[in-house]
């Protein structure tokens, strides 16, 4: 099976997964929702085996890491902004939207953090 | 960077399909390098070098 292939009936079976897994938590039917987790993992691992080809190269890796980077400042400039926007109506007509303002920002500052703990895992892992 | 992959696989006639499986990479990645819109790393460029028996400069123009 070639890749393109592979990523055709990947689509399928997360969707038929996807749609077995609304209609188990609609109904309320938990034997569905173990039905549809369990025909979705061993799906992928069905196919996975099935390609011959490599999926995921450094090329990939390339694409990945510029897209979680962009992702990464995308949304904590988004939300600083949006935490503004809270914060001016908060202040001017409806106080409760200055919890969300606090709530975003605070999201923003934990975010941060958390990517500058990596940053020096990973400065001191490649010999920074 | 230039690179004349292109020329060297159709000397040799090879398809990106099979130099991708050669060298582990995926076809669109072959395909990106010869347009130049990928410039591959150290590893990548010296498997594809070694694979044409060739070296790497022969086949990656650096300007």
């Amino acid at each position: 099976m070639d890749a393109s292939t592979y990523w055709k009936y990947q689509i399928i079976a997360t969707g038929t997964m996807g749609l077995l897994l609304g209609l188990g938590i609609q109904q309320d039917n938990k034997i569905l929702i173990v039905t549809a987790l369990a025909i979705g993992a061993s799906s992928v691992v069905y196919l996975r085996r099935q390609v011959e080809e490599p999926l995921y190269d450094e090329r990939s890796a390339v694409v990945s890491l510029r897209a979680s980077a962009a992702a990464f400042s995308a949304f904590t400039l988004l939300s600083l902004g949006a935490a503004a926007v809270y914060f001016y109506l908060g202040s001017t007509s409806n106080p409760e939207y200055l919890q969300w303002s606090y709530g975003l920002s605070f999201m923003v500052c934990a975010i941060m953090i958390i990517r500058l703990f990596f940053w020096i895992y990973y400065t001191r892992r490649y010999g920074g | 960077m230039e690179t004349k992959l292109k020329v060297y696989r159709a000397m040799r006639d090879i398809t990106q399909e099979e130099l991708a499986q050669a060298v582990g990479v995926t076809r669109q990645t072959i395909i990106s390098i010869e347009r130049g819109n990928y410039n591959p790393s150290l590893e990548l460029a010296f498997k594809i070098a070694r694979h044409f028996e060739v070296k790497i400069e022969d086949i990656f123009i650096y300007q």
